[in-house]
């Protein structure tokens, strides 16, 4: 599923996908050597001209960005027509010797989109100014195994500390709907980051900050603007969204005058979105011979067992084997393959695994309706003025309502006031059970498509008990003292997804991985029959093995081993006595740990049970001891995700409790 | 250097990384001939065969998602003017991952390159067999200029399922050929029959050879028209750490073509003098006088000494201008009309007070033979990415220049290498060279030579640590200095040289350890503008989870922190490639731990010395009046351990790992 997106910064928002990235490099090298370069002495056009009257002057000694963007301006101006005339502007001043990158201008567009006009101009560090006249290059860019989606490249040479260089690009664009998104993100410090909107007599416009916060537009004339002024260099930290997903983007949605019929869909309402979609998708979910035996074979026709089981079925089917290929050329970015297609082949993107799994649901007598999501970002998607922002599709199945549903698929139910309870699947996310919500897709906004009933829903928010670590080990003290072990770790939701796609990229390298946590902890331990189940009945991610020769630690005097041995290092954690950004955990979590311990000796020290928690979190721990034998678990939970830099004393205190529990010691000897 | 260090020390190994070649250089006249290397690039066969069928994944051999069935391609330059690229491919299918085999994508010049022939087939497991057509071939622009456009032809292959097995292949035409291909015989996964023809040009001269194929069933055969690799149950090149460079850990092919047909020595040997020629044009007497005017030699000294007093004056005087730090490189202004670098000489640099790395290799090779040493230019590779390899005719695998001196008449393993304006001392040359062999030119000819490898003894790491501990926040403040010597430090010193303020600021409070355990208050690495200045690096912070509370009885801390580096570990217990490190070290450990107030020291169990060939390590405890001091002694002295001596080098790191995890006992204070 396609994702408009208007930002001279390269992007790579598409987090179902990351494929071409190194060749990209290649590509970029290659096409601009076949640009050439040329360059004439030339005059500024005026808009350039008054910028670089007011550059501020270029720091001395070393910055601490290599380039400032003095403007990063889009003007579209809508047409009676509802076609586009977009017209982009790009002023860049280097501010160090390190140039790269700073004398290519960039401008993206697909196929919907012809450029016109592609101008470059640098102001020399000795106030001569020549013209580009070197050839613009075209590059296919984004993750697609196909794409139309291109990016214009016009370099500009001999830029050194202290050039300005000036970009702009005019295209005329038809597009498919009448919505517009801006990220206001240039990967640089911005002076001034303008979207300007023209719209002819009669037509209006809505907006909406989709990400971020903006002001509202300022109006002269038929052009409304919106200016962002000095945004700041981007700072990416770990345990942080990506600098662009915090960026202000701005959601635009157009309405022509009452009676007007222009080429492009318009949007009044998410119902529109919903008749839009699936005007696209008509047809293509028919179920054929082909795919009613598929069904069969899934236990979707009559008599088999529940409907519920019929639907997991169905979308462990689709989803383990159909591969993910997506092919996005022109329209294909939006409309789906015929289902009997995605069958034949095998492979498809989001879209045609969903319209596939619909069909083998339809074929099954389970109704299903397309969910159109945005994923990866921190899009917030409107309540009013839709705007297409959307790159991913999934499905939502009805549950009918006398099927009983285990209170383990709770995360993953949708329940609306008008189509009852609805089972989200993903058949595009190999990694995550069907029954369970992946985190990106959690709590995010989506529309329904049910024709003219389409709406706009919220899924279930994610929960601490859906994505869990539980691990168990159970631990005999011979003599020595040296332990023997036997681990076993369970991975629910998000942690067994990470796992699982761990596992299938390379079962050596997370083996190898499993058994460096267990001789990291117990340096000289042995790991011996190691085990996997990739995916459970209970859509777990188990992975067991036995540890042999575990030689208690000499602590002081005494000889011990921790009793939840690493459990400090299931949790993330970063520096943040300097850090500005929020820490943010994306989904809130349970880490379990069981410990029992058998063959201690009656003397042994044992730490006591306790409880502490905050705002947000708990850690518990409850120890018991029988004789020779003791039980231990320590339970942390994690309910919330993100901790504000007010809050971090507060983060603080739960890594220590964290570690304090790490820390406790079961004496072994004396 | 204290008397324990002292004992730890030890030679380094001394095993030299060298790439195993077979090289052949092709003749200049080429004439047609009933070809014995000629093969047929045609489809596979449209069943699965009883031995692919019985195929099963094996992910500790590489073969998780599939294996190569065959790997077959004729690369076609006869005519001289276009490449006709033969390609044949067929894999069997083990997992979901493993799909991804079937995306095919064929890159070309959009009207200049010919997809002349495609085939494409899946078969699935029940025998049904699923044709991808050419037609089925979509075209994506990649990038396009000036009316022309680079292209690839994509497609996936359908309905392939685990168990299935796929088969591609076509004829590709396109203009010209490249002057080097290098053809990878193994790859990540197990390879059943590879094949591998080369058709050169007549009108060059051709060259080829193998790489890494030793052990393996690996064959070249060549007539006068063409040479042919084949190789058979090849097995996947698995990813180990400490691993060769790729380039150096997998069997390959090389087939390039060179300006003369000249034999391997003569071809190095007139790189060598054109080599001699430009450092000798580069150095002329005045300026190279003028310097020695301004050194002062110790009276009475020998060579040696008056080459390091050369060296060490050329280190101080003469800035290396590859090497600016960030503030040097920002302050040079944009306008500066410099000569062109290959048109530049002593007299520039000497004017100038700074040159290149290879300006200053230059000069002092102008001031070594001035003082009457021998004195040659040296060309190296950089191990951590390739070997030098003498059989591969080009002087493209080098990516450094050193300097070799020797009083004259001395016999070889008396030369000394150095590297001018690395800010390493006289004799030392950096860590990614050593260890492997270089290029060194004479007006005689060339040389090939092996770089010594840096002894332990000069990469002294010695750190002290302070820790107390605030019983109020529960943390563990400490402040550390480290003294980095030599190699020990050298990348690090680099790195941040080049960083800008803000970004070096960062980049220090990560090697001052700053985590989520971390806060890191101050980090300092002063003389980072001292170009020949050793690394030192000072720190403050506190451990936020000392996991103090009042309430304890006993307490115990384990010492190990930022302040002491990772070992290696090696978890597998099976290896299939050497291990190379990086350089041989010594790193001493200094620390005081305060006790917690109202808590003494308990002991501590001192771990046994570990001993090794590969290394030494001791863990020494005492109980002070304040708490402990414990001081920590590790030596690696190996750089590079073949694979059969894995087990005991796993053994080494093990034990060293099991002795770092000694922890220090407190218990509360008697008294009232």
């Amino acid at each position: 599923m396609r994702r408009v997106l208007d930002s001279s910064a390269p992007l790579d928002r598409d987090v179902v996908r990351r494929r071409n990235l190194r060749r990209r490099g290649s590509i970029l090298a290659l096409a601009l050597l076949l640009a050439g370069s040329q360059a004439r002495a030339a005059h500024l056009p005026e808009w350039a001209a008054a910028i670089a009257a007011a550059a501020p002057e270029v720091p001395p000694g070393s910055p601490a960005t290599p380039t400032r963007v003095l403007l990063s301006e889009t003007r579209y101006s809508v047409q009676p027509d509802g076609t586009y005339r977009v017209r982009r502007r790009l002023a860049v001043q280097a501010l160090s010797v390190v140039t790269e990158g700073v004398g290519i201008g960039y401008f993206h567009f697909d196929e919907t989109a012809q450029i016109v006009a592609s101008r470059a101009w640098h102001l020399r560090h000795d106030d001569s100014v020549r013209r580009s006249h070197s050839a613009p290059v075209d590059i296919a860019v984004g993750d697609a195994f196909l794409t139309s989606s291109k990016t214009r490249l016009f370099p500009v040479d001999d830029v050194k500390k202290g050039s300005l260089v000036f970009f702009e690009f005019e295209a005329k664009e038809k597009p498919y709907f009448l919505t517009l998104t801006n990220l206001f993100f240039e990967g640089a410090p911005v002076g001034l980051a303008r979207f300007e909107l023209e719209l002819p007599p009669g037509w209006s416009a809505r907006w909406t900050w989709l990400q971020g916060k903006g002001p509202e537009p300022t109006m002269t004339g038929p052009v409304r603007s919106w200016d962002l002024r000095d945004l700041p260099a981007p700072v990416k930290e770990d345990l942080a969204p990506r600098p662009d997903e915090m960026a202000p983007e701005l959601g635009v949605n157009l309405a022509p005058p009452p009676g007007a019929v222009p080429a492009a869909a318009n949007f009044s309402d998410w119902a529109a979105v919903s008749r839009w979609y699936e005007a696209m998708a008509k047809g293509r979910g028919d179920v054929t011979p082909a795919i009613a035996t598929a069904a069969a074979g899934r236990g979707t026709s009559e008599g088999d067992p529940s409907a519920l089981e019929r639907i997991l079925a169905s979308a462990t089917m689709v989803r383990d084997r159909v591969r993910y290929v997506a092919v996005e050329l022109g329209i294909g970015g939006y409309q789906p393959r015929p289902a009997s297609e995605t069958l034949s082949k095998l492979y498809g993107d989001c879209k045609d695994k969903g319209t596939l799994l619909q069909s083998v649901l339809s074929a099954g007598g389970i109704t299903s309706y397309p969910l159109l999501v945005n994923v990866g970002g921190r899009i917030s998607i409107p309540a009013e003025g839709p705007v297409w922002a959307f790159n991913h599709l999934v499905l939502a199945a009805a549950i009918p309502g006398d099927v009983a549903l285990p209170a383990r698929y709770d995360s993953a139910v949708l329940k609306d006031p008008d189509f009852g309870r609805l089972l989200v699947l993903d058949s595009t996310d190999e990694f995550t059970p069907a029954g369970s919500l992946s985190a990106i897709l959690a709590g995010q906004r989506a529309v329904l498509v049910a024709g003219a009933r389409g709406k706009l829903v919220t899924l279930p928010p994610a929960e601490a008990t859906s994505h869990r670590l539980e691990r168990r080990l159970d631990l005999t003290v011979l003599t020595g003292p040296v332990v023997s072990a036997r681990a076993e770790t369970r991975l629910f939701g998000e942690f067994g997804r990470d796992a699982r796609a761990d596992y299938h990229q390379s079962s050596v390298d997370r083996r190898r991985n499993t058994e460096d946590r267990w001789t990291r902890l117990w340096p000289g331990a042995t790991v011996k029959d190691y085990a996997v189940e990739p995916e459970t009945g209970d859509g777990a991610f188990v992975e067991k093995c036995a540890i042999s020769m575990i030689a208690a630690a000499a602590a002081g005097t005494d000889v011990g081993l921790s009793l939840f041995p690493g459990a400090s290092w299931d949790l993330d954690r970063v520096p943040l006595g300097k850090r500005k950004n929020p820490v943010d955990y994306v989904f809130p979590r349970t880490l379990h740990y069981q410990v029992s311990f058998e063959g201690l000796h009656q003397g042994s020290l044992l730490p006591e049970s306790r409880r502490v928690e905050g705002n947000g979190w708990a850690v518990e721990t409850k120890i018991r001891r029988d004789g020779s034998h003791v039980d231990a678990i320590c339970d942390i939970q994690l309910s919330r995700v993100r901790f504000n830099p007010e809050d971090f004393p507060e983060l603080r205190k739960f890594w220590n409790a964290i570690s304090m529990m790490d820390s406790e010691m079961v004496q072994l000897a004396p | 250097m204290s008397g324990v260090l002292r004992l730890l020390v030890a030679r380094a190994l001394t095993f030299i990384l060298i790439p195993v070649s077979l090289f052949v250089a092709g003749g200049t006249a080429l004439s047609w001939a009933a070809a014995k290397t000629a093969i047929e690039i045609v489809p596979g066969a449209k069943s699965i065969s009883h031995e692919e069928n019985a195929m099963t994944a094996d992910p500790a051999r590489g073969s998780q998602h599939g294996t190569i069935l065959v790997d077959e391609s004729v690369r076609d330059e006869s005519t001289g003017t276009e490449t006709n690229l033969f390609r044949h491919v067929r894999a069997k299918i083990f997992s979901n991952e493993g799909r991804r085999l079937g995306d095919i994508e064929i890159e070309h010049v959009r009207d200049r390159g010919l997809l002349k022939k495609w085939w494409g087939f899946t078969l699935l497991p029940d025998g049904t067999v699923l044709e991808t057509k050419q037609s089925d071939l979509k075209e994506q622009e990649l990038a396009s200029s000036r009316g022309r456009a680079y292209v690839a032809l994509k497609t996936s292959l359908p309905g392939i399922v685990p168990g299935s097995v796929i088969d591609y292949g076509y004829v590709l035409q396109e203009p010209g050929f490249y002057s080097t291909t290098r053809v990878d015989i193994q790859r990540e996964a197990p390879v059943k029959l590879f094949r591998c023809r080369w058709v050169p040009y007549i009108g060059a001269t051709a060259s080829f050879g193998l790489l890494h194929t030793e052990g393996l069933s690996v064959t070249m055969t060549r007539d006068q028209r063409s040479v042919l690799v084949t190789g058979a149950d090849l097995p996947a090149v698995l990813d180990e750490p400490y691993m060769p460079p790729d380039s150096e850990s997998r069997a390959s092919a090389l087939f390039y073509y060179r300006r003369s047909g000249s034999k391997p020595k003569d071809f190095w040997d007139l790189e060598a003098q054109r080599l001699i020629r430009r450092a000798t044009t580069f150095t002329k007497e005045k300026p190279i006088a003028q310097a020695m005017l301004s050194i002062k030699f110790p009276a009475g000294a020998d060579l040696m000494t008056k080459l390091r007093a050369a060296y060490d004056w050329a280190s101080v005087t003469l800035r290396n201008t590859t090497r600016r730090t960030a503030e040097e490189a920002e302050a040079v202004r944009a306008d500066d009309k410099e000569k062109p670098e290959a048109w530049k000489t002593a007299q520039d640099i000497l004017a100038a007070g700074e040159g290149s790395a290879r300006d200053l290799d230059f000069f002092f090779f102008g001031l070594a033979r001035a003082l009457g040493a021998e004195a040659f230019p040296v060309l190296a590779a950089d191990r951590t990415d390739h070997y030098f390899n003498p059989g591969f005719l080009s002087i493209e695998q080098f990516d450094w220049t050193l300097v070799a001196v020797k009083a004259k008449g001395d016999p070889d393993d008396k030369l000394v290498f150095v590297d001018p304006g690395s800010g390493l001392p006289f004799g030392e040359i950096p860590w990614w060279l050593a260890g492997s062999r270089a290029f060194l030119a004479s007006a005689e000819g060339h040389r090939v030579v092996t770089l010594p490898v840096s002894d332990p003894r000069k990469n002294v790491s010695e750190t002290y640590v302070k820790i107390s501990f605030n019983l109020d926040e529960g943390t563990s403040p400490f402040t550390t200095v480290t003294d980095n010597k030599v190699q020990r430090g050298l990348s690090a010193r680099w790195r941040l040289r080049g960083l800008g303020p803000e970004e070096r600021a960062k980049e220090l409070e990560n090697y001052c350890g700053a985590s989520g355990d971390i806060e890191v208050s101050k980090a300092q690495a002063p003389n980072l503008e001292d170009a020949t200045a050793d690394y030192h690096l000072k720190c403050e912070g506190s451990r936020m989870n000392s996991n103090f509370h009042r309430d304890l009885g006993g307490y115990h801390f384990g010492f190990m922190g930022p302040w002491v580096e990772e070992t290696p570990r090696f978890t597998s217990p099976t290896r299939t490639q050497n291990v190379v490190f990086s350089y041989p070290r010594i790193d001493h450990l200094i620390l005081d731990v305060e006790a917690p107030p109202g808590f003494v020291p308990s002991g501590a169990q001192t771990p046994p010395t570990v001993e090794s060939a590969f290394g030494r390590y001791a863990l020494l405890i005492s109980v002070t009046p304040e708490g402990y001091h414990v001081e920590r002694l590790y030596a690696l002295t190996a750089v590079a351990v073949l694979v059969k001596d894995y087990d005991p080098l796993r053994q080494f790191f093990e034990e060293v790992a099991r002795a770092d995890a000694t922890s220090l006992g407190f218990k509360r204070a008697p008294g009232p």
